[in-house]
């Protein structure tokens, strides 16, 4: 009896340890925490050393590790003591640009790897990108250079590839040169209480998941020049697939919860929950299928968002999708409050929004299919959207009348963004080209007076309208006007 | 005059398509001796490349890199008081697949390459195998690290060119490598002037080493090294060197000054060695070894000065790793040598001084030594002038002149070629042993102090010659200086 439980016990034991990542410091691997010795090569060869020997965590203690691209390989860890930073180089030679998309960090193919601890790992991004304009400006890297911003050669802080069961968690991930955190077709997802600051340059998105499945993103948060917390999907024969978002708070100078834009292959089976979008250009969300992809059974509960763009955008175009036709289908969203800003929500930071699409006045929130392609069995409920109101129809206008309402352009090829349209007719909620559309409890508020309606349905065959109310400082006024609009069920 | 303008375009065409510079600095390198600027050395090269090939100069100041790979049409042109630095940092070389040694600068399958100008490069050897070894000692590089030396080929030389054509190594310097400092391995048409070594920072220091090229030119040139000087190799049994000109070279070294060896498969042809002084140097100034198969033909080696080493001439046929191909050395011709031989240390108080070995032994003669079977054939010896100690203390190590003591000398035919190897020989100035047409002609042989052996000693010598021949010996009048064992057709005019 005690000799089989002395068994078990050793046996616990031993292979308890033996499964146990080891910890190697990087001292050990002569790694300097000056931050100015660049440690590219002795920070690969911890990886590799670590990786052949089946795999621990390479620990970085209090200082400044500058490097270049490095390559994380299986069972690996790279965990951050607090007061660590990983410095990128500021050298765009240092990167992986033989790669179509060079980043500092670069994972392809690798299994259980993980970015852990209360360190910083900072991309030195915009000393970066200059440099690249400079190469670029000397004819040394050829590029476009559109707006003085070069499309290639930008590196990515993180940049992981066809990878399972990867682990960012504590971490603070800024400065990236181009998008800060990517993950591109990767499987068993997790990121949890890391903090993204991503504004040292254009394109500086937050989150990327890219054509990814099991994806949980939580307790984060996001503060971006570009969209903030981002699905993609690049593959037409992928999609991203079983996400959940959950306590996130982001702040961006475009969206701050994106579905696109690219988005071949699509999305489905989303979680987005009890999440803040805050000082945000654009939307709060967007969903939008440009590209062909199919997007269905999203779900996003309790969002707060202050200090937006815009609300919701919901959006199916027809860009780059090569004869697929792209479908949105099952959305729901509910627990809702949001208030759109009268001026710019993001006026002031750097890399701000572009102004564009003027003349036109406060944007509703929208949900915009294309003739015939139908965003079908959209559910929104309990929500309450607050409008600065004051629209001005001297200023930009848009009638009710059948010839107006059909003069909105459908821009099945353009950029999806809330603003597109420019002026639309409603100050609250404005739908084409969709069926079977809920509406559960919502109230629309205007501070101030508008000339639009509420809500302009054009186009939508099917729906149900429950407990609408609409607060705006006049005394009466139709705030529901349907166009080409049947099968409408409204009750109180 | 439409003719003549059409020249002129060509002329004007032609210098901007030969002389197109590119400065490093812009494109981002840093001259502040510390940050490490690999990746744009690199991509600097691979433009200069591209864009159809020309100098990438660097200005005064201190470039650090990790290993880079020149590419054809390209030369990096080091201004006065620009200094390529080496990385100390061992991971921040590669460790080439296709060469199986590291370096700071590969070049492989590369033409119209070269390295020009009075600047510097420093590979600080020193202290990139100091920290390998640490690493080695920590676990995390793998190495057998004897004598707590990382095997040669994971320390970095400066510079490694396989497979190149037409190279320009012209007015540099180079310091202080890891390993060797700069090899030329089965490359064609390299010219090598004006340059200055100084590679005595870690062992395995060889000056400059020419492994299986065709067309070799150097000249004017400086070397001092802590291991051999001018090293000729033959790695290949397929290759060789051959159709070598060494002019007007000074060398130093703590193993041998001119050598041919110690790897000689496929061997060395025509050779024309002039004007080459050796100072200070442990071993041997001139040691021709084919010991591994290789074929020696045709070397004129004329107008030498031998100034404190510890040998002068050992020119030796071995049985190492030949692997049944059959070694042979013939046609050499050494003339107008002066050299003094000193009864000390010749490299005392150099860094990594040659190892205190092979003792007891009285000072070695200069040695030709072939193989009981396989004897070195013409050897022609002329206005040489040779200053020996003397001493030799038979109390001390004793090699009589009986058969048996003669015969007792070990042929050490698979040993490491060393003109220490066989310990105590039998003669102060000169021992042949396995040779066949040999000349000396007006050679000069002075002991300052009286030895107890004579001056030369002739073993299995079949052909040979002496045409005013003088010994200066103390004390050794009527002695016997020239002996012969097992020899036939000695003249001694």
């Amino acid at each position: 009896m005690t000799k089989n439980l002395l068994i078990i016990l050793f046996l616990t034991l031993f292979t308890g340890m033996s499964t146990y990542a080891e910890d190697y410091k990087a001292s050990l691997f002569g790694i300097k925490s000056n931050g100015t010795t660049l440690n590219t090569t002795s920070i690969q060869k911890a990886i590799d050393y670590i990786h052949e020997k089946g795999g621990g965590r390479l620990v970085f203690f209090v200082g400044r590790y500058l490097t270049g691209n490095i390559q994380l390989k299986s069972n690996v860890t790279i965990h951050l003591e607090e007061g660590a930073i990983l410095l990128g180089s500021t050298n765009i030679y240092d990167y992986n640009l033989a790669e179509r998309f060079p980043s500092l960090i670069s994972a392809t193919k690798a299994d259980h790897i993980a970015l852990t601890g209360k360190g910083v790992i900072d991309g030195q991004g915009r000393d970066v990108a200059y440099q690249v304009s400079d190469q670029v400006q000397k004819g040394i890297l050829k590029d476009a250079l559109v707006n003085d911003r070069s499309a290639l050669w930008r590196p990515k802080a993180i940049y992981f590839r066809e990878c399972t069961n990867v682990d960012i968690t504590g971490i603070v991930i800024k400065n990236a040169a181009e998008w800060v955190l990517v993950c591109d077709q990767c499987t068993y997802l997790k990121i949890d209480r890391i903090t993204v600051d991503s504004k040292a340059f254009w394109n500086n998105d937050g989150i990327d998941i890219v054509d990814c499945q099991h994806v949980i993103i939580s307790n984060s948060f996001i503060d971006s020049s570009d969209d903030a917390i981002c699905f993609k999907s690049h593959d037409p024969t992928k999609m991203c697939d079983d996400v959940e978002v959950r306590n996130c708070v982001a702040r961006s100078s475009a969206s701050g919860i994106k579905f696109g834009t690219v988005t071949s292959g699509g999305y489905k089976n989303f979680k987005i929950i009890n999440n803040k979008v805050y000082d945000t250009h654009r939307s709060a969300i967007t969903i939008a299928t440009p590209d062909g992809g199919v997007v269905e059974n999203i779900l996003v509960d309790s969002l707060y968002a202050y200090n937006v763009g815009n609300a919701i955008y919901l959006r199916i175009g027809a860009r780059w999708n090569k004869g697929r036709v792209g479908s949105m289908s099952n959305i729901r969203i509910q627990n809702m409050y949001c208030e759109i800003a009268e001026g710019k929500a993001d006026a002031g930071r750097e890399y701000e929004g572009p102004i564009e699409d003027l003349p036109r006045n406060i944007s509703p929130a929208s949900i915009v299919g294309l003739p015939g392609q139908y965003i079908s069995d959209v559910t929104l409920r309990n929500i309450h959207l607050v409008y600065p109101g004051n629209s001005n129809p001297a200023y930009a206008f848009r009638g009710l009348q059948p010839a107006e309402l059909d003069s909105i352009p459908e821009m099945p090829a353009a950029y999806p963004e809330f603003s597109q349209f420019k002026e639309l007719p409603a100050w609250g909620l404005y739908v084409r080209h969709a069926k079977n559309l809920t509406l559960e409890n919502i109230t629309f508020t205007a501070k101030l007076k508008e000339y639009r309606p509420a809500l302009v349905f054009d186009d939508v065959l099917g729906g149900r309208l429950t407990g609408l109310r609409y607060e705006e400082p006049v005394k009466k006024k139709k705030q529901v006007h349907f166009y080409k609009t049947k099968d409408i069920i409204q009750t109180k | 005059m439409k003719n003549t303008l059409i020249i002129l375009f060509s002329v004007i065409f032609g210098f901007s398509l030969t002389a197109k510079d590119f400065t490093v600095s812009d494109f981002g390198a840093i001259n502040d001796g510390f940050t490490i600027n690999t990746n744009t050395i690199q991509k600097a090269i691979d433009f200069v490349h591209e864009q159809g090939g020309g100098r990438l100069i660097f200005e005064t100041g201190s470039y650090v890199t990790g290993s880079i790979y020149l590419k054809s049409n390209v030369t990096l042109h080091l201004e006065q008081g620009a200094t390529i630095l080496g990385s100390t940092n061992p991971f921040d070389y590669i460790k080439d697949a296709k060469i199986g040694w590291m370096s700071m600068i590969f070049a492989v399958n590369q033409e119209n390459i070269g390295i020009t100008g009075k600047g510097t490069i420093n590979g600080r050897g020193f202290l990139t195998a100091y920290n390998m070894v640490n690493y080695i000692h920590r676990g995390i590089y793998t190495d057998p690290l004897k004598y707590d030396r990382p095997n040669e080929t994971n320390r970095p030389q400066n510079i490694y060119f396989r497979e190149c054509k037409n190279i320009r190594i012209v007015d540099i310097t180079l310091r202080d490598p890891g390993s060797w400092n700069q090899t030329y391995d089965q490359c064609q048409n390299l010219y090598v002037d004006h340059i200055y070594v100084d590679s005595k920072s870690y062992w395995n220091n060889d000056g400059i080493d020419i492994v299986d090229c065709d067309g070799v030119v150097i000249k004017n040139s400086y070397f001092d090294a802590a291991d051999d000087v001018i090293c000729f190799k033959s790695h290949s049994a397929e290759h060789m060197c051959q159709n070598v000109v060494v002019d007007n070279c000074v060398g130093r070294s703590s193993a041998n000054g001119l050598k041919f060896g110690t790897v000689s498969r496929g061997g060395f042809k025509n050779f024309k060695i002039t004007n080459l002084t050796i100072f200070d140097t442990f071993r041997s100034a001139i040691t021709l070894a084919a010991v591994d198969g290789g074929e020696i033909e045709n070397i004129v080696i004329d107008g030498v000065r031998s100034i404190n080493t510890g040998n002068v001439i050992y020119l030796r046929l071995g049985d190492r790793w030949a692997k049944g191909k059959k070694p042979y050395m013939k046609n050499v011709t050494i003339s107008n040598v002066y050299a003094e031989v000193p009864l000390t240390k010749p490299d005392a108080g150099y860094n990594y001084e040659g190892p205190v070995e092979d003792l007891p032994r009285n000072i070695s003669p200069a040695s030709i030594v072939g193989l009981v079977e396989n004897k070195i054939q013409g050897v022609h010896l002329k206005n040489i002038q040779i200053v020996y100690p003397g001493e030799g203390n038979p109390l001390y190590a004793k090699r009589g002149l009986s058969a048996e003591e003669l015969d007792g000398v070990p042929e050490m035919r698979d040993a490491y070629p060393e003109f220490s190897q066989f310990k105590e020989l039998p003669a102060w100035a000169f021992y042949v042993r396995h040779a066949e047409g040999v000349s000396f002609e007006n050679v000069t042989f002075t002991a300052k102090k009286k030895d107890y052996r004579p001056s030369v000693v002739l073993d299995d010598v079949k052909d040979v010659s002496f045409t005013g021949l003088v010994v200066h010996e103390p004390e050794s009048v009527g002695k016997q200086q020239v002996f012969s064992h097992k020899t036939s057709q000695l003249i001694i005019k």
